[in-house]
């Protein structure tokens, strides 16, 4: 869904970065926000406060927020589908391969 | 200030703040198979598990497990695990309403942590007894449990009509509603434009190994 919503859009976007952070996503405050994201959902408390206010200097408070909200929505999200063993679409496998994910065996 | 993650002055976004009151008033509420105190105890357990809290629950071992299990590292999640659940004498049913509950305490103390403010009080329990609502239709597909039709992540929990329900408001309040989720040009107007909150969305997902 990044890839579809960055296209519509004629947003460069460079989606391996989503598994290799040292890559730029190339969106606008993309680093920012996926340093962000791993603070939270990682639950490390030393890197959240620095993190959070690096993106709140380079985005604004409303993107701290909006960024944690999504964030969170997919931490349920996340857990729903793992806990009961949604099956990954095979249409999904490709774009695996292209970030380095392999889908393990229970999930195919 | 309390605890790490704190802000002096938290992040609000009453949109949010109203989705999350509604839902904690449903998880203290009684269920299809549990009672309100029980499934706050799910809660309770699930913040402890993570590290959030340092108070435990008391919660049977078997319960307890698939209580921290699903909150701390929910992609270690197996069917051997409802097998189990299953073997304890347990309905499969069951075991979906008790991940409906961790997995909304976690959504909402995962966004507590992220705007830096404190976790929600639990609410009180509301009295009476479980009440099953299942919808009949459900049964086996591509997932553990039974789902109405294929299982995806917004049918997962749909065997269970007021589980699913339960998620919803947050789903909106957070992120999107589902008739636009993909809808890809769709801009809604949020603070962070759609690619940017789809790089949110992928990378949580990348982190908890989840493939959805």
């Amino acid at each position: 869904m990044l890839r579809e919503s960055a296209n519509a859009q004629n947003q460069p976007v460079d989606i391996v970065a989503v598994t290799k952070p040292t890559l730029d996503p190339l969106l606008p405050n993309g680093r920012e926000i996926i340093a962000f994201v791993d603070a939270i959902a990682l639950t490390d408390f030393d890197e959240l406060p620095e993190a959070r206010q690096d993106l709140m200097d380079t985005a604004g408070p409303g993107a701290v927020l909006r960024a944690a909200a999504v964030c969170a929505g997919f931490e349920g999200t996340n857990r729903v589908v793992d806990a009961v063993g949604v099956t990954v679409n095979k249409r999904y496998y490709d774009i695996g391969d292209e970030l380095g994910v392999t889908v393990p065996d229970h999930l195919r | 200030m309390q605890n790490a993650w704190e802000l002096p002055t938290p992040l609000v976004d009453p949109v949010a703040d109203e989705a999350i009151q509604g839902v904690l008033r449903t998880v203290g509420s009684p269920g299809s198979f549990f009672t309100a105190a029980e499934r706050l105890e799910f809660a309770k357990h699930a913040r402890f598990a993570r590290g959030l809290t340092e108070t435990p629950s008391s919660l049977p071992p078997v319960v307890a497990s698939a209580v921290a299990r699903i909150a701390v590292e929910a992609m270690t999640s197996r069917s051997e695990h409802v097998a189990a659940w299953e073997q304890d004498g347990r309905d499969v049913l069951a075991y979906i309403e008790l991940v409906a509950v961790v997995s909304v305490i976690c959504s909402i103390d995962s966004y507590r942590v992220g705007v830096g403010a404190p976790l929600d009080v639990l609410p009180d329990p509301m009295p009476g007894d479980p009440v099953p609502v299942i919808d009949d239709r459900a049964k086996k597909a591509n997932s553990w449990v039974p789902t109405v039709g294929v299982a995806l992540a917004p049918t997962a929990l749909s065997a269970l009509p007021n589980e699913s329900a339960m998620k919803k408001p947050l789903g909106i309040a957070f992120y999107l509603d589902d008739k636009v989720v993909h809808q890809y040009d769709v801009e809604p107007g949020r603070e962070l434009s759609r690619p940017q909150m789809e790089l949110v969305a992928s990378r949580t997902s990348w982190l908890n190994e989840c493939f959805f």
